[in-house]
This record gives C-alpha cells, sequence and structure tokens, in this order.
C-alpha cells in the first residue's frame, strides 16, 4: 500500500452504499478519486486518450469487483493498485512494454495534462516533462517509488523484475531527473 | 567511506535501509564532501518535487456518462427489502405484537420448526411445487447453491404451514397481528427474491450464495422467535 496515503472516512460509507448497488454514491468515489487514477494513468502513458481509456476502464472494473473490496483497506489504495495492474496488463498484453523501454517518447505525449485544474507550478511542469522522457522502465519505477510511495518489494512483484533491478532503474532514473533538471 | 562508496549508497540512505553505522559513516562524508553534499541535496530536493506529482490532473473531458452507461445494474440484495425485513424482525414495540401471534400459531410452528436444526442442513430436496424457482438453483451445483437449496428445504415447510396458519386463523388471531407477519413475510420473499435474481446473473457468485444461505437461516431464526413468543 501506497506510504503516506490518508485514510478516508467518507469513503467508507459510499463504498458501503456502492456496494449495494448505489450508482449515485458510486459516482462520488469516482469524483473524489478521479484526478489521482487519471494522473496516475497519465503519467504512465503519456498519452491522454489512452490515459482517459485506462481511468474508465478501472471505474468499471472497480464496480464489477467492488463486491470484493475488504473495507479494512482503502478504496484509494485499492483503486490505485487495480490502476497500476490495469495499465501494466495493457502494456504487456501489446507486447511493447520492453520496446518502449528504449522507445523516443513523441512529443504530442510529452503534455502533463490538458486541462490541470490548478496550474501546476512551474517546476512541476519540467518535472513532469523530464518524467515523460526517462525510458519505460525507469519512469515506471520512479512513478511507481518516489510519486506514488510504493516499495522496491512491491515494485518487483508489480512489474515481475527484481527488487535489485527496481533499485537500479530508481537510482537512473533519479540521476536522469536531476541532470535534466539541472539549474 | 569515499565519493564512489556515497554515491552507490545514497539511495539506501534516503530510503532508510541503511543501519546507523553506515549511516553515519555516510553523512561524515557528504559534512565533508562539497560534490556528494549536493548530490544528496538535489536528491531530496527531487524527491520533494516528486510528491508534488501526487496532485491530481484533470481529464479533458467528463468520463462519468461512458463510465455509468457500462455500469452493470447491480440487484441490491440486502439494501432494500433485507433491510426492511432486518428491521421488522425487531420493530419498535414490535416484541409485544409477536407476542400477540399467540399459541395457535406456535403451536402449528413447534412441529415444522425442528427441521430447521443444523441437522436439516443436510436435507436436499427442496419444494419444487411451492417454489418452482429453487430448481434455477440447484440446476447449478456449486457448493454455496448446494447449500442454500439444502437450508431452503425446511423453510419452504414452515412457510406452507405458516401460510396455512395464517389462512386459517385469520378469523381467530388479532388482525393487527396476522398483517404484521404477512408484511413480514412479504418483505422476506422480496428479499429473497431479489437475491435470486442476482443469482441468476451470477450463479456461482459465493458471496450470493452465502446471501441466500444466510437469508434462510435469517428466516428460521426469525420462525423461532415467532415460535418463542
Ligand atoms: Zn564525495
Amino acid at each position: 500500500m501506497p506510504r503516506e496515503l490518508q485514510p478516508e472516512r467518507s469513503d467508507e460509507r459510499l463504498v458501503r452504499l456502492a456496494q449495494k448497488g448505489d450508482t449515485a454514491a458510486f459516482e462520488s468515489l469516482y469524483r473524489s478519486n478521479l484526478q489521482r487514477i487519471y494522473a496516475l494513468a497519465m503519467r504512465m502513458l503519456r498519452n491522454p486518450s489512452a490515459a482517459e481509456e485506462a481511468t474508465q476502464e478501472v471505474f468499471v472494473r472497480a464496480w464489477e469487483r467492488l463486491r470484493s473490496f475488504r473495507r479494512d483497506s482503502l478504496f484509494s489504495s485499492w483503486l490505485h493498485r487495480m490502476t497500476v495492474n490495469l495499465i501494466l496488463d495493457q502494456l504487456r498484453a501489446r507486447q511493447r512494454f520492453d520496446e518502449r523501454f528504449v522507445e523516443e517518447p513523441e512529443a504530442a505525449d510529452l503534455k502533463p495534462a490538458r486541462q490541470p485544474r490548478h496550474p501546476p507550478a512551474a517546476a512541476r511542469l519540467d518535472l513532469e516533462a523530464a518524467v515523460a522522457l526517462l525510458p519505460e522502465q525507469a519512469r515506471m519505477v520512479f512513478l511507481l517509488h518516489d510519486v506514488e510511495g510504493y516499495r522496491h518489494r512491491e515494485i518487483a512483484g508489480l512489474l515481475e523484475i527484481a527488487e535489485g533491478t527496481s533499485k537500479a532503474h530508481l537510482h537512473r532514473a533519479r540521476r536522469q531527473l536531476r541532470k535534466d533538471l539541472a539549474r | 567511506m569515499n565519493c564512489q562508496e556515497t554515491r552507490r549508497r545514497l539511495d539506501d540512505y534516503l530510503e532508510g535501509d541503511l543501519g546507523s553505522d553506515e549511516s553515519r559513516a555516510l553523512e561524515r562524508h557528504t559534512d565533508g564532501c562539497d560534490a556528494c553534499r549536493r548530490e544528496l541535496a538535489e536528491t531530496r530536493r527531487l524527491l520533494d518535487e516528486a510528491l508534488g506529482l501526487r496532485v491530481g490532473l484533470q481529464p479533458g473531458r467528463e468520463l462519468w456518462g461512458d463510465i455509468e452507461a457500462r455500469l452493470e445494474p447491480r440487484r441490491a440484495p440486502l439494501a432494500g427489502a433485507a433491510s426492511r425485513w432486518l428491521a421488522g424482525l425487531v420493530p419498535p414495540g414490535g416484541g409485544l405484537r409477536w407476542a400477540a401471534a399467540g399459541a395457535t400459531l406456535a403451536g402449528i410452528l413447534v412441529a415444522t420448526l425442528t427441521l430447521v436444526g443444523p441437522s436439516s442442513v443436510r436435507r436436499s430436496v427442496p419444494n419444487p411445487v411451492l417454489r418452482p424457482g429453487a430448481t434455477t438453483a440447484l440446476s447449478v451445483a456449486t457448493a454455496g447453491q448446494r447449500q442454500a437449496a439444502a437450508a431452503e428445504a425446511p423453510i419452504f415447510q414452515v412457510r406452507r404451514d405458516l401460510a396455512a396458519t395464517l389462512e386459517g386463523a385469520d378469523a381467530t388471531l388479532d388482525p393487527v397481528t396476522v398483517r404484521e407477519v404477512e408484511r413480514n413475510l412479504a418483505i422476506l420473499d422480496e428479499a429473497t427474491g431479489e437475491i435470486r435474481a442476482a443469482l441468476e446473473d451470477q450463479p456461482s457468485s459465493i458471496h450470493l450464495n452465502r446471501l441466500l444461505a444466510s437469508q434462510y437461516q435469517m428466516e428460521a431464526e426469525v420462525l423461532r422467535r415467532l415460535h418463542r413468543l
């Protein structure tokens, strides 16, 4: 579970209602979790329409699996992990994961988002762009570890790589980002 | 600790994975080495900025409409009818009203309720005449469904007798009591119907099968209470 996520008490009630079939409650859960989920998808996929599709898929899947959600865990964490798994599955299914590792990102994909609710600080825009330029696995590891707070052990499991490989990717990512952001 | 070692262990240091001796050695080095100190400071700043990426992004278009259109309507087995039934199980002052059911009802029930004990779970022949829907549950033989069906069988008998009692007792029992019992049975039926309908969509759902089985157990329980009063 990602560190530093605060428990959301109001989610508990909404989850209970949604589990009973209340779509309005589920919409509330969608609204309160949308931006984090979309941001994660966007940073993993670097493509707004792909991120939008993944986001929709995550919430549809969440609805279908809501009954299996254990209420002693955080809904946001559950959703979060589902997003990571779904996107990684998609990337693997397309059998492009390894190719993407060396693929040059397209310029159009570098824009962090079309309509951020709050205009990001300049430094964050720089970091967004620099992150998007990272090689695939280094980017995934950086996002999961330094942004989302996963541990190397968890990342290794998600990405199906060795823990040492996860650490090596993170090291490379940080070095690259520091270089790109040198000021 | 030299520069090379320090750089190699920096991530572990920031992760909190270095032992206290190694941590102190690294700190001693960065205290005295400008380059490594800068490296550490820059990495820390990067990590601070990375946390800033945790803020959400707003998608460029509204996604809810498409999501909502794909949400399968879900029957709510315990949301409506069953919770109302549970509420009806212990209504304000309800105990008194149940009590009014009196000896006639209890006398009929005492014979049938003995069927509902744990040993009766092994009984597996529901009454298809009373509840044709029962065969649906039996046609897919998951453990949960067998369990549900087994729990169902004695309930049918109880229900039939209870219905007969109510029918025949209308003239003698307090009409308020009769209505109360009928109301509770109707709510109970509705709840069971909802679970059954949901089961048709997801026949292998362990959750639903358990719900159904527990529904029957609750039903047995309410009849036991009725009997005790
Ligand atoms: Zn040094």
